[in-house]
């Protein structure tokens, strides 16, 4: 008798995780529309993983790096369809109506500034310092050493760093 | 590290999903795994089908297997034509299966337009190859016409920038397939009849979508309450247009080297024309005209997605080639490549 999983676990990483996983995603397509594809098709995807029997140690890691693979699959996949429209690179992430003005011309601004970091070092620094994760959990999910991921955090903050200060000149 | 950078991350934290678009695929995910339970994409229309061939074993088999094999999604149908064996399963369940991961009404929009091109297309392979027949013409036209109007019905439920945004990619993309028919329609020896036919369709359409296209500018630009939103939203429809130009460019340039230059010569031209447009659109941006801006970026996005698209139907269809190469054309085979795993093409 197969035991079948119950998916109050599952459900709760989705409250606990689902804003991170499709800022994690929107920082590296650049389209709110495929981040959310690729969010929900993560946690598709982890459930399928999970109701096939397997087990997951670390939930959130795990999601990362599904969401990482579709990502590397979506944009690769891009460049082999034929006769397809590629996806826009539009300027529109994901604020609510009811957000302020002056909040939603700031986020923008945000984006656009981290924009222009190398993308290494953007998507080590914003799951450090936005989704709050560890050098090690980020090294664990990316595959990298813990000291490859502290010195691209710390070339990205200087990267900031000469931008801001370029800006305000 | 430094307040301001502190700031640009808390600037950052607020980017997240819309309430509404969190809680539709919350339940989605809820349903899909109450009790254990892994429903597959599409099965009940797998079943549908299934008691439709009982009668022809074979058959069965092969799609059983595609369809087991790409997991609910069969890359090998994706190549299929209308009269291929696999196109049943083209329409009914990868079709199927791409709508339902298309959850916001953004995406299915999209998704929409995306049917209605696949359509186009499969119409124009089949005419290049001098296939198109009157039935089958006729059900593309019928398909056609009723995805055509479901584009139209999601269209006009969105707010105008978006409107704005969709009609436009909607009529690029029939004016772009109205130029391709017309090309076909001049090399075609016989059944010329059909391509006419299909062509006067988009045509209308294209119509439809421009005046659609038009009035939501109109209304766009006539927003008074929000300037900064005009404004944000040109500067918005000005990266993706710089972002579309590079794109282009980098695409002509590799084009050129398989094609030939006489080939991209046309598509080159466009490209210039939408630079220019984009500079106009940039003058009047400057000077705080956003709602003209916007209008003009979106123009110039029109004009370089066409010099794409006729570039890609030349490659595709080999339009410029001798007619004595008519021969052995390798795009027209069937490319029967299964995948092995469980992918569904965003």
């Amino acid at each position: 008798m197969i035991k079948k999983p119950d998916n109050t676990e599952f459900i709760e990483a989705y409250d606990k995780y689902s804003d991170s996983i499709f800022r994690h995603c929107y920082f590296r397509v650049f389209d709110s529309e495929k981040a959310k594809e690729i969010m929900q098709e993560t946690f598709t995807r982890t459930w399928e993983f999970i109701v096939n029997g397997n087990n997951i140690e670390n939930l959130r890691a795990f999601l990362y790096k599904v969401a990482n693979n579709l990502i590397v699959d979506s944009t690769r996949k891009k460049k082999e369809i034929s006769l397809e429209k590629l996806s826009e690179q539009g300027f529109d992430p994901g604020f609510e109506d009811k957000d302020k003005l002056q909040d939603i011309i700031d986020g923008k601004a945000a984006i656009a500034t981290v924009k222009k970091l190398d993308a290494k070092y953007r998507e080590a620094v914003l799951m450090r310092f936005v989704e709050g994760l560890s050098p090690k959990e980020i090294g664990n999910i990316l595959g990298e050493t813990e000291n490859t991921i502290s010195v691209r955090i710390h070339r990205a903050l200087k990267q900031l760093r000469e931008l801001i200060n370029h800006h305000e000149q | 590290m430094n307040n301001k950078i502190g700031q640009l991350f808390e600037h950052i934290k607020k980017i997240r999903l819309e309430q509404k678009e969190r809680e539709e695929i919350r339940s989605f995910l809820v349903s899909k795994t109450l009790n254990g339970r892994h429903q597959e994409q599409g099965s009940n229309i797998l079943r549908a089908y299934f008691i439709n061939f009982y009668r022809k074993p074979m058959l069965t088999l092969i799609i059983a297997l595609t369809i087991a094999i790409g997991g609910g999604f069969s890359a090998a149908a994706e190549n299929s034509l209308p009269g291929d064996i696999l196109f049943p399963v083209k329409i009914k369940v990868n079709e199927e299966v791409r709508s339902a991961v298309a959850i916001t009404p953004k995406a299915k929009a999209k998704w929409e337009i995306k049917i209605v091109e696949r359509r186009l297309e499969e119409a124009e392979k089949l005419a290049a190859k001098g296939e198109l027949k009157a039935d089958v013409s006729a059900k593309i036209e019928v398909n056609f016409k009723a995805h055509a109007d479901k584009v139209q019905k999601r269209i006009a439920e969105f707010k105008a920038e978006d409107k704005a945004e969709l009609s436009s990619n909607f009529e690029t993309s029939l004016n772009a397939h109205e130029a391709i028919l017309e090309k076909l329609l001049n090399r075609a020896v016989d059944g010329k009849a059909e391509i006419k036919k299909i062509e006067i369709k988009v045509e209308l359409e294209a119509e439809k979508t421009s005046k659609i296209r038009r009035e939501s500018e109109i209304e766009l630009s006539e927003e008074a309450e929000a300037e900064v939103k005009v404004e944000t939203a040109a500067q918005g429809r000005l990266n993706a247009l710089e972002n579309k130009l590079d794109e282009v460019e980098k695409f002509i340039k590799n084009m050129e080297e398989k094609l030939g230059a006489e080939a991209t010569a046309e598509a080159k031209a466009r490209l210039e024309i939408a630079k220019a447009t984009m500079a106009e659109g940039k003058v009047k941006f400057e000077a705080g005209l956003f709602g003209e801006s916007f209008k003009l970026f979106q123009q110039a996005h029109r004009i370089a997605q066409e010099a794409k698209l006729l570039i890609k139907a030349e490659k595709e269809l080999r339009l410029n080639l001798d007619a004595e190469v008519k021969t052995e054309n390798k795009d027209d085979k069937i490319d029967l490549k299964g995948s092995g795993s469980l992918e569904i093409n965003l």
